[in-house]
């Protein structure tokens, strides 16, 4: 019997990208497929014990040590500033984390931040907005939302918005416009620090079947 | 929602401190006693030092990133201190004040709080209470680091922690690694940078920008094996000093813990980058299943003491107390046999303390119970007692209950007594 592993997935668009890399590493995913609300879901075949959570906490669970190892986006991962392995890049997930403001607005923008000193900016990575800002030296006043930040310029709390981004539909639907890139994000393998030490062959063992097939 | 407090008026502790309760201190002091019983055995000393020192005293060895760790205030004078952040650079600091080249090698050990600053939000402790050791101006590195980890593994051991491993690394490998890069300083800065913050996939990337193949040895020598002649193998493509140098010094304390059956305890990880720069040689770290952090750290800092005034190698480690509790699962401590006594009866209230002092003469913790309680039972149920003896009037008989099995008799006092003093 092998000693099983806990791995932590995390809901949302992240969810079904890696379990097709499971899938297509050879693991055994149909207890994953099954659509209930269950968080933890043991996979007899493989023995991996999978803990489905939000994509923030997951690198939270890790840390700790409640699952060896997770499936998390580099965008939370630089939110988060977890004390964990980051050992593989999966390449898949691809977004942009990147400031918005309202189409016509960027202008106004620039003008409310001389006359004031300050912006408003609304995201859900307030580690981030304040790292970036404070390296380029703006004053920002963040404005914590738990979703839908798009909805911020719109209802006029917040000057510019800084968020995830994909296909940039939900931009568009919502008349704001991209004026920067901050960084690209894809989904990463972490690991526990010292599952990584004391479970390594079957963390190895995982990596490289996992590896085997990204690209 | 909260609930309402008079006035309004919230005691609190400043953020990342804490108070802690006799049952945890009881846990915590059986364990320090294990540690402390280890370091006498082999000779170590304890010493204590002042838990404020002078800023840049303190400061000497440590990493740029740590001067922002330092918890710091000003002295009546105006002169700059701060609160001690690790005991290692006291003790330097103590050898190179004091300490002659003649009176060499000495053995200190130490059981001490240390204080670093933490991010606030997220709550991390300010507290370290540490248990270590440091074993200076040995002139033999092999046998003074091979003799600390014996300590430490026996303490483990000890303790009785069974699936820990312990990762040895060197300061000096990565080091080499680079100078087979043929990096410059800032590239060098960022490689450890990568390391120290665990980020692979940037640190890949980076590498295979200057040689691919290169890059994948780097990668695979960063991770953790239980086989020293894997990278043994790895090693031999890269024909740098420092990189053979710092192996075949791990593999010397390897290959000396292997000899006393230790093996299954160690692994080798070179990707062991520790906060403080005053280290030079060989790096270790004790991992545990479960506990989010380093159980134990230490290695060797051959300059750190000269900064001090003393030349001096050194080698040393710190447990952390607060984790190796948390390793500890209750790790078969014995607890002592605990009666409450009851003495309502205020006329005898001296006879009560004699009848205690005979009792706790066996080594059973007797406490007085001078209040008069409405349901004494329940509350001596609460307090994990064993037994609870009521005298009962006249002072000859005494009704005891036997808390863990609920059973009611009544003894003669004398008998009673008789019972507990073997």
């Amino acid at each position: 019997m092998k000693k099983p592993i806990k791995i932590a997935v995390p809901k949302g668009y992240l969810f079904e990208p890696c379990v097709e890399i499971l899938k297509k590493a050879g693991y055994d995913t149909d207890p994953l497929m099954v659509k209930d609300r269950r968080l933890f879901i043991y996979s007899e075949n493989d023995s991996i014990q999978y803990i489905i959570s939000r994509p923030m906490d997951v690198p939270v669970y890790v840390e700790y040590g409640a699952c060896d190892i997770g499936f998390s986006g580099k965008d939370v991962l630089v939110e988060k500033e977890s004390d964990v392995y980051e050992l593989m890049d999966l390449k898949c997930g691809k977004c942009r984390v990147i400031l918005a403001t309202l189409k016509n607005c960027t202008e106004k923008v620039k003008e409310y931040y001389k006359h004031f000193g300050s912006i408003k900016i609304a995201t859900s990575y307030p580690n981030i907005a304040k790292k970036y800002f404070d390296r380029k030296g703006i004053q920002v006043e963040i404005i914590k939302l738990y979703g839908s930040v798009e909805l911020a310029p719109v209802m006029g709390i917040a000057d510019e918005i800084l968020d995830l981004t994909s296909t940039g539909k939900t931009l568009k639907e919502h008349d704001l416009v991209e004026m920067e890139e901050i960084f690209v994000s894809t989904a990463r393998v972490i690991a526990n620090i010292t599952s990584y030490r004391i479970k390594y062959d079957r963390i190895s063992d995982f990596l490289s079947k996992i590896k085997s097939v990204i690209k | 929602m909260f609930g309402n407090k008079k006035n309004n008026n919230l005691v609190k502790l400043p953020y990342g401190l804490r108070d802690i309760f006799p049952s945890e201190s009881e846990e915590r002091n059986s364990i320090k006693k294990i540690i402390d019983d280890e370091f006498k055995k082999w000779g170590y000393g304890e010493v204590k030092t002042p838990v404020i020192e002078y800023t840049k005293n303190i400061s000497i060895g440590v990493g740029r990133d740590w001067k922002g760790k330092l918890i710091s205030f000003f002295d009546i004078d105006g002169s700059l201190v701060s609160l001690r952040s690790d005991m290692t650079i006291p003790i330097a600091r103590l050898t190179g004040m004091r300490i002659k080249k003649n009176q060499l090698p000495v053995r200190f050990c130490y059981f001490a709080d240390s204080f670093r600053q933490s991010d606030i939000q997220k709550g991390i402790s300010r507290i370290y209470n540490q248990a270590g050791l440091e074993f200076i101006g040995s002139s033999n590195a092999v046998m003074s680091d091979t003799e600390i980890l014996i300590i430490l593994i026996n303490i483990l051991n000890g303790i009785g922690l069974k699936e820990y491993k312990i990762g040895l690394g060197h300061v000096e490998f990565i080091e080499g690694l680079c100078d087979w890069f043929k990096f410059i300083l800032p590239e060098r800065d960022y490689v450890r940078k990568a390391i120290a913050a665990k980020g692979f996939v940037g640190l890949e990337n980076f590498l295979k920008e200057k040689s691919k193949n290169k890059a994948e040895i780097f990668i695979k020598l960063m991770q953790p094996g239980s086989d020293i002649k894997k990278i043994s193998g790895l090693v031999s493509k890269i024909d740098e000093p420092k990189v053979t140098k710092s192996l075949g010094y791990v593999k010397k304390i390897y290959e000396n813990l292997e000899e006393l059956d230790y093996r299954d305890y160690l692994l080798t990880d070179f990707s062991i980058i520790r906060d403080f720069n005053y280290y030079t040689g060989l790096l270790f770290e004790v991992y545990y299943p479960g506990v989010k952090r380093i159980l134990s750290s230490g290695g060797r800092y051959d300059g750190l003491i000269k900064e001090f005034g003393l030349d001096a190698p050194a080698t040393g480690f710190a447990l952390d107390i607060d984790l190796v509790h948390k390793a500890a699962s209750k790790s078969g401590l014995k607890e002592s046999f605990k009666i409450l006594l009851n003495c309502k009866n205020d006329k005898k209230g001296i006879e009560s303390i004699k009848m205690a002092s005979k009792l706790r003469s066996g080594g059973s913790i007797v406490e007085l119970c001078f209040e008069k309680l409405p349901d004494i039972k329940s509350f001596a149920k609460e307090k994990k007692y064993n037994i609870l003896a009521e005298v009962e009037q006249g002072f000859k008989n005494v009704s005891v209950t036997d808390l863990d099995k609920n059973i009611k008799k009544t003894k003669k006092i004398d008998e009673f007594i008789k019972e507990f003093k073997k």
